[in-house]
């Protein structure tokens, strides 16, 4: 006789020859949590859990498509044209073929983080244990909202993520499934896919962040976390430089930590790009930042490192050609990218490092983080006494003899992702005028797809860079150190006036580095906002391009904007696995201020955010496929994000048709009836041309139905100046969002009242100034919106 | 510093911005001058290079004149109004327009479909997405106007560059004194 015990709590009294098979052990104090909150309808929701909620999204935000080709070459049936709609060998047709294709790009990116998230967990599990404490300090309760909300788990220790990140990889496997050639029909459910992998995204991200958080101590909330140096020339070129690139930490903390140990934190520069970087500033404030992924050409081509170590996700593909043509030694040590390289792992560190330094090995693969420590540290030392003092970049010879070579052919600017007159400024520069060259340079990425197509082979990027290159390598800024989560108290502070309105919005600079112009416009962007009292929270790339510019008394916004999450503040979560704090901060608001369940309740706090919390991303310059996973992962949640023109390659984006009025309800729970709104949010991913342009949709998309009279005076008063002052006139859709004379900013209440009569008329109690007749809907102070029925059903009946 | 018109290659803004169906047909501007002549409701989109170079401002403002309509995107609605043309639409992207005319329903922002959409000042990369749109899933005639050549649109400038502006007076001298938008369906 056998028993098999699951899970549970068993008594089990005077049996005899019974063999007992115990699965995983559940302590009576486990059970108790298990019952912190009771569970919602959707705990680890299926593909199709969520789907009703997806159709309601996309009911009213219908996607549209922007084919980057007309042709599907994914079997071997193909390649088949499917322009016009047409339908391929296996049925599929064009939009479907798009939205397909954007589901595998969001899975490409999710499973990124995803994977991110494994090898932390993995690591931190083996050095610190399954038992390992998940704790945030006491400002932070709600330690993992994403995680509650859509896992329905609260997690205690490092061992529960496990099972978060199982349900994860099983669920991007799930739709990886559904991408195959012969299956899914309808380009709606695709999207509803790609939803899903967003959301699973937001809880890998998250995943990633608290493992690292908890075992490597990072600032946890702090508002006051250290301002760290960024830009070029902050770092101490005389000293041997370990240049580390990617975004996972656990080589550059091991660099870190070997350099700690052995007293030469003050002798050797650890310096990084992209979020590596950044989270590496969150393990020690010491460390420093070069920049983004655009400057990684630039930094590998400055000669300064000694040594570059590459772990995982935005690194370029070319970083071993480039560094061995500078003799720079690489060291691989992600599975990611082992760029060809031997595995070396288990090798003796000092062959290694003489290997790398005598250049008898241009890199190495080593899969132990802990080992890469020592073996960067000491090549970068041996590597910079045997280089001596570093050779000058380019000669004044050498960029007149590159410029000389240029026929004019214009095959650069045809190759330049920003099509830049690469051709004026060369023209120019034999005559000894380097100032277009030197326009470029803002706007230029470093790609260097103009060096592959130019005839004479051309130096280009570094003509660029010669071009600027003291104010490029003088170039310092500061950053504030990623602070991780908003602290529950903040969000009681902010919370209603943030669903009120009153405090008009919470703007998210996130995102990569492919800005349409120049890189100083997210700054000029989210500066607009500070000053009017918006709440911005940023992470990744956009976090380090904020703290590069300095205004005219040399401070950065992080200088000048504090950094808690309030009014006015400049919150630097972190790298690109720190967006689950600004989810979780929207998460957060439904349930600590509006108390709503959290626990596996998706569907229910999503439709509360769409309606009440006016939170808007900002992609300036978005280009990865992570990039197109996060964003659709804030969209499910129902927070908009505007991103810049680059974005429309993504195919893909979701806008309402403010013109089509049957298209804008909600059902309001205090009345019981289903009833019209103003279109707002009008749309959930929007590409916006020009920084103006941007600035103008961001404002207009914080406005909701929920907002209080006195919030959408606020916002409308926003809006409204924000377009006088870049579009020249009031916006075209600035009465829909007038519910009430009370609605109207107070500087303008005569003159709008005068043209919503005139021009749009409405009818208007001139004595008391009040609207009479006109808007979509009247304002009502107890108005409870959502656009699910089961919320409806749950709160009205 | 005066630099050298001229001519400039034939090559796509973009070599890998390919598709397997038709490329624009190339127009000259007098042809497209006349084709906005008979068209019913023509429309010229204006994005966000009217900020940067007035000429274009300029060219828009005198199509505008010969009684061709205004949709102003990216923020190029300022520079308009200060010379005292009034766009239909200031506040919506290019995005959001693309997404309406995708709409056969949609009546424009005057009530009459636009049967002719002429696109001037915009990001190569971006007007090229929105061009496939709009010749995947619409029957709207596109015509670009901008220095790059644009492979999706149904008609197009050749790639002009330095010349832009000089075929752009073309096109404007061609347009002047026609009776456009006044015909009767």
């Amino acid at each position: 006789m056998s028993f098999e015990l699951k899970e549970g709590i068993f008594v089990l009294d005077e049996l005899k020859n019974v063999s007992i098979k115990v699965g995983r052990v559940i302590e009576e104090e486990e059970e108790k949590e298990k019952e912190w909150e009771p569970a919602g309808p959707t705990p680890k929701p299926h593909i199709l859990d969520l789907r009703h909620w997806d159709r309601r999204l996309l009911e009213r935000y219908e996607p549209i498509y922007a084919p980057m080709q007309d042709f599907c070459n994914l079997c071997t049936m193909g390649p088949c044209e499917l322009s016009q709609n047409k339908e391929g060998a296996c049925g599929i047709d064009l939009k479907t073929q798009k939205a397909r294709l954007v589901t595998i790009a969001c899975l490409i990116g999710a499973s990124a983080h995803a994977a991110h998230a494994r090898h932390l967990l993995e690591y931190a599990i083996e050095k610190f244990g399954h038992d390992y404490p998940i704790d945030l300090g006491g400002n932070v309760d709600i330690e993992a909202p994403n995680i509650r909300l859509v896992c329905g788990i609260k997690p205690r220790t490092l061992g529960d993520l496990e099972e978060v990140l199982d349900y994860v990889e099983q669920g991007l496997v799930r739709v990886l499934h559904t991408t195959h050639t012969g299956q899914e029909e309808d380009y709606i459910d695709f999207e509803s896919k790609a939803l899903e992998v967003g959301m699973l995204d937001h809880v890998a991200m998250e995943t990633a962040d608290l493992v690292q958080m908890v075992v490597f101590d990072y600032p946890k909330g702090d508002p006051n976390a250290p301002l760290i140096d960024i830009g070029f020339g902050v770092l101490e070129v005389d000293k041997p430089v370990i240049l580390v690139i990617g975004h996972n930490i656990l080589p550059a903390r091991n660099i870190d930590d070997y350099l700690r140990e052995h007293g030469l934190e003050d002798e050797v520069e650890i310096a990084g790009l992209c979020c590596t970087a950044i989270d590496t500033t969150r393990y020690d404030p010491k460390a420093k930042i070069v920049g983004t992924l655009s400057y990684e050409l630039r930094a590998i081509r400055s000669g300064i490192p000694d040594v570059v170590v590459t772990d995982e996700q935005c690194i370029r593909a070319d970083t071993l050609r480039e560094c061995s043509r500078l003799g720079i030694p690489v060291i691989a040590s992600s599975e990611a990218a082992a760029r060809g390289l031997p595995d070396r792992t288990h090798e003796n560190p000092d062959v290694i490092v003489n290997d790398l330094v005598s250049g008898k090995a241009k890199g190495v693969f080593i899969r132990d983080p802990d080992k890469v420590g020592e073996i960067a540290v000491r090549v970068a030392i041996e590597m910079r006494r045997k280089k001596g003092k570093k050779p000058a970049f380019m000669s004044d010879e050498e960029l007149k003899a590159e410029i000389r070579k240029c026929t004019g052919c214009m095959g650069c600017v045809f190759a330049c992702p920003h099509n830049l007159r690469i051709d004026r400024a060369m023209e120019a520069a034999k005559n000894g005028d380097f100032s277009v060259f030197k326009e470029i340079e803002g706007s230029c990425i470093a790609c260097g797809r103009c060096e592959q197509a130019c005839p004479r082979e051309i130096r280009i990027v570094d003509v660029i860079m010669k071009a600027s290159y003291d104010s490029l390598v003088n170039k310092t800024g500061k950053m504030r150190a990623g602070r991780g989560p908003v602290q529950d108290t903040e969000i009681r502070n902010v919370g209603q006036p943030i669903v009120m309105g009153t405090i008009p919005g919470v703007i998210a600079p996130i995102g990569c580095p492919n800005y349409p112009k120049s890189r100083k416009e997210v700054s000029e962007i989210i500066e607009e906002f500070l000053k009017r009292k918006y709440i911005v929270a940023t992470t990744g790339c956009h976090a380090m391009d904020l703290g590069m510019y300095k205004d005219e008394e040399g401070k950065s916004l992080y200088e000048k904007y504090p950094g808690s999450f309030d009014a006015g503040g400049l919150v630097n979560c972190g790298s690109c696995v720190s967006n689950p704090h600004i989810s979780g901060a929207a998460i957060k608001i439904a349930s600590i201020f509006a108390m709503r369940p959290l626990r596996a309740n998706y569907a229910e706090i999503a439709d509360y955010i769409l309606n009440r919390v006016g939170a808007v991303g900002l992609a300036w310059g978005p280009y990865s496929q992570k990039a197109a996973s996060i964003a659709t992962g804030f969209n499910r949640l129902g927070i908009p994000a505007v991103v810049g023109p680059h974005a429309a390659k993504y195919r893909r984006a979701y806008i309402g048709k403010i013109w089509k009025r049957e298209k804008w309800w909600v059902y309001d729970i205090k009345t019981k009836k289903r009833i019209n709104v103003e279109p707002c949010p009008d749309a959930l991913l929007i590409a916006a041309e020009t920084k103006e342009e941007a600035i103008v949709q961001l404002a207009r998309l914080c406005i909701r139905p929920a907002d209080t009279h006195m919030g959408r005076q606020i916002k409308l008063t926003h809006y409204i100046e924000l377009s006088k002052k870049y579009l020249g006139c009031l916006p075209d859709d600035w009465h829909l969002y007038v519910r009430t004379e009370a609605d109207l900013p107070l500087k303008m209440k005569e003159e709008l009242l005068k043209i919503l009569e005139d021009e749009h008329g409405w009818k208007i109690d001139w004595q008391k100034k009040r609207i009479l007749e006109g808007p979509i809907r009247h304002y009502d102070s107890g108005f409870n919106p959502t656009i699910l029925e089961e919320v409806f059903d749950k709160y009205a009946r | 510093m005066a630099v050298r018109k001229r001519r400039p290659p034939e090559k796509l803004f973009n070599s890998a911005d390919v598709q397997a169906s038709r490329s624009a047909k190339i127009i000259k501007p007098d042809v497209l001058a006349k084709m906005v002549k008979k068209a019913k409701n023509p429309v010229l989109i204006t994005g966000g290079r009217l900020l940067e170079d007035e000429a274009l401002v300029d060219y828009a403002v005198k199509i505008q004149r010969c009684g061709v309509a205004i949709i102003a995107t990216g923020a190029s609605s300022k520079p308009l109004l200060e010379r005292g043309v009034k766009p239909d639409s200031c506040v919506f992207t290019l995005h959001h327009i693309t997404q309406f005319l995708l709409d056969a329903e949609w009546q424009g922002f005057k009530g009459k479909p636009y049967d002719l959409a002429l696109f001037l000042g915009f990001e190569p990369y971006y007007l090229s997405r929105m061009l496939s749109a709009l010749k995947h899933f619409s029957k709207l005639t596109t015509a670009n106007i901008d220095a790059f050549y644009q492979p999706h649109a149904r008609f197009s400038f050749p790639n002009t560059l330095d010349l832009h502006h000089e075929i752009l007076e073309e096109f404007v001298s061609a347009l002047g004194g026609g009776s456009i938008g006044k015909k009767e369906d």
